[in-house]
């Protein structure tokens, strides 16, 4: 059985090795191949900060929510291994604000020590009221996306540096099962309305005596379009943009200003510290994540597409449990085949 | 008196502090600090610089806290500003595990720090032999880079800084009307202050730049400190014991205990191995003392012994120290219109 995922990025990869793990026993015919065009570190997940944490309200869509969790614990097991540090995975504690009251959010019992800030705590902030303090973790997608791949590349999986066009150029090629994990360029494969680019724009800086993230938040502007900060293993990133629509991969002066301004009002020390490289992506936006099947049909051709996409500004957060399911969906098509099709080996 | 001339004796952490307070209190003295060492050489270079303090057994505990909130003030102000990075102080939140829950679940000190709550459930998960365990948020000084940022601001302010190893404090008389003694471990030759003992401490200092809180064994013996360009890995306490040379045997068994306790440490690299003596002390000696000798006298005011707790309490025991010195400064001005009579 020959399966396909398109896209390298960290839905892409993470799917793959979810059903590579769950079904290479189980199927022994198995193939799994990769298709991307962009892969590390070119990727969108690879100019994400890599901080695990949702939006501020979860809309009601308790299906994400679980999804959240399902990767938080996940990750959370990895922390204490060896490959932790190979995973770029580490904790980190840091500050969420805010300008007026806000409820709880949904994930406030997913990480750990989630707690209100006190007084003296928001003197750091001037102009924020209130705020959060927790613990989460962080997910470095240029350390993670390689050991993805290392783990696919020593399982077996090939991988395939091109851009797919079609579904049909892979289903026509034998291919039985396609997983469309192309984010926030799906649109190429199949249209649709709901899957807008979500730019952002961040500066990476040298700033390690920072040690907390520190996210903003301004009901009027949007999500992301406030200032935030996330230190990482080697750099901190700093950011504040979210323009709905806006296809744009380069940087734009004017962003960068907006960043740089606003960070540095929230941190002083900021300005001492050195720019070292600034980066724009499309964030995968859509009002929910795509995450179904669909039979895919042109002429003579068949095949079972898992779609995977659509995972906005938490893809990282939200990653295992999307593969997760993904790989349920799989399991499902594996029964309908094993119960409708030729004899095949024992499931 | 016209411009009183004050040696502070000492340029770690207590001298440096000690003579930038004087220069805040009594604009009008001139002030020189002498030193045989100086950063990165000092004992508070060893340090982590960490703010949890220690608790000094024969000081009141009113005192104590009074002088950490005073520095932690000081420095959270520092940290908030643009100056931050320069100085070296930065915010550090994490944890204080105990393996059996203490009888003093609520520290002196837990209302000043940020934050200060139990660890949750889930937060102990992450060390199964710890069963209670406190969180909170607390600042961080680097050094060399505090100690660089102090002498900065005393030679803005006019204050000479000198290498000089003073053997006794007499030979600065003729020269310096008041002496301030901020000489640490050396306090122990240098007046003979046999109250005064080494607890030695060996750290090391490790590239691990993903490691983001600190943690810290109750007992004060185990913990990791992550600061602005390497984390600090310790460590030991040994009592009476005056040797600076790193032991191997003690460097192997500091990594393998912060290792259980942070199993990520393993890809760590072990940049620098360190030793300080702590300068312990029942309690911080810091009073007036004049000296006499042959009908001369010689005001000194004395501030060390901060052992385990120096950067905790030292911007509050500096400004008690230049307060000090105030009070020598009007006793001789009080003398000389004596003198004059």
């Amino acid at each position: 059985m020959r399966v396909a995922v398109i896209g390298a990025g960290v839905i892409g990869l993470s799917t793959a090795l979810c059903i590579h793990e769950q079904f290479h026993g189980l199927v022994p015919s198995l193939e799994l191949e990769v298709y991307a065009d962009r892969r590390t570190p070119h990727t969108t997940s690879d100019g994400a900060a890599g901080l695990w944490q949702p939006y501020p309200s979860d809309h009601g869509n308790l299906q994400e929510t679980l999804w959240n969790k399902e990767t938080f614990d996940h990750l959370l097991r990895h922390l204490g291994s060896p490959a932790a540090k190979e995973m770029g995975l580490f904790l980190i504690s840091g500050y969420n604000l805010f300008t007026q009251p806000v409820p709880d959010p949904s994930w406030k019992n997913i990480v750990l020590g989630f707690r209100n800030l006190t007084p003296k705590e928001l003197e750091l902030f001037p102009g924020y009221s209130h705020g959060w303090f927790n613990t989460a973790l962080m997910l470095e997608c240029r350390s993670y996306l390689p050991w993805l791949t290392e783990r696919l590349r020593q399982r077996g999986v090939k991988f395939f540096h091109k851009k797919v066009e079609s579904f049909q150029e892979v289903s026509g090629a034998g291919v039985d099962v396609v997983i469309n994990c192309t984010g926030v360029r799906a649109g190429e494969l199949q249209p649709d309305p709901e899957l807008q680019p979500g730019r952002g724009q961040v500066i990476k800086v040298l700033a390690p005596w920072v040690k907390h993230f520190i996210i903003t938040h301004d009901v009027e502007s949007g999500i992301y379009n406030s200032p935030y900060v996330i230190p990482g293993s080697e750099f901190t990133v700093l950011g504040g943009i979210y323009q709905h629509g806006n296809w744009s991969e380069e940087n734009s002066a004017q962003d960068h200003k907006t960043i740089w301004e606003n960070c540095c009002r929230l941190l002083p020390a900021l300005r001492e510290a050195k720019i070292v490289e600034e980066w724009s992506g499309l964030r995968p936006a859509r009002p929910r994540v795509r995450l179904e099947r669909e039979s895919v049909r042109r002429g003579h051709c068949q095949a079972e597409v898992i779609h995977n996409y659509g995972h906005g500004g938490f893809g990282i957060t939200i990653h295992w449990g999307c593969a997760m399911a993904a790989a349920r969906l799989f399991g499902s098509i594996l029964r309908e085949r094993q119960a409708a099709g030729p004899p095949r080996p024992r499931l | 008196m016209a411009a009183p001339k004050v040696a502070v004796v000492g340029a770690g952490l207590i001298g440096l502090s000690t003579a930038l307070c004087i220069t805040e209190t009594c604009p009008s003295c001139s002030v020189t600090v002498l030193s045989d060492q100086f950063s990165p050489n000092t004992t508070s270079d060893v340090a982590a610089g960490i703010l949890i303090p220690h608790t000094y057994p024969d000081t009141p505990i009113h005192v104590q806290k009074q002088w950490f909130k005073e520095t932690f003030s000081h420095l959270f102000a520092i940290s908030n500003s643009a100056e931050a990075s320069e100085a070296g102080i930065h915010l550090v939140s994490g944890w204080q595990i105990f393996k059996n829950t203490p009888k003093q679940q609520l520290p002196f000190w837990s209302d000043v720090v940020l934050g200060f709550r139990p660890m949750s459930e889930a937060e102990l998960q992450k060390f199964p032999q710890h069963r209670f365990g406190q969180a909170f948020t607390t600042l961080k000084c680097d050094c060399p880079p505090y100690l660089l940022w102090l002498e900065k601001r005393l030679k803005a302010s006019g204050v000479q800084i000198y290498a000089r190893k003073v053997a006794d404090l007499w030979e600065l008389h003729g020269e310096y009307n008041i002496v301030v003694n901020c000489a640490g471990i050396g306090a122990h030759q240098l007046v003979g202050d046999k109250k005064l003992f080494p607890i030695r401490g060996q750290v090391l200092k490790v590239q691990a730049p993903w490691v983001k809180n600190f943690i810290r064994e109750g007992d004060g013996l185990t913990y990791i400190y992550p600061g602005i360009d390497s984390v600090t890995l310790g460590g030991t306490r040994e009592k009476d014991n005056w040797s600076l040379s790193p032991d191997p045997g003690t460097t192997q068994d500091i990594f393998d205990r912060c290792c259980s306790l942070e199993p990520s440490l393993r890809g760590a690299q072990v940049v620098k191995v360190k030793v300080g003596l702590r300068p312990s002390r029942q309690c911080v000696r810091l009073q007036r003392e004049v000296l006499s000798q042959g009908g001369v006298k010689l005001p000194v005011v004395h501030n060390y012994g901060h052992g385990s707790g120096g950067f905790s309490v030292h911007r509050g025991t500096a400004k008690d120290a230049a307060h000090l010195v105030g009070e020598c400064i009007a006793a001789l001005q009080g003398s000389s219109s004596r003198a004059k009579l």
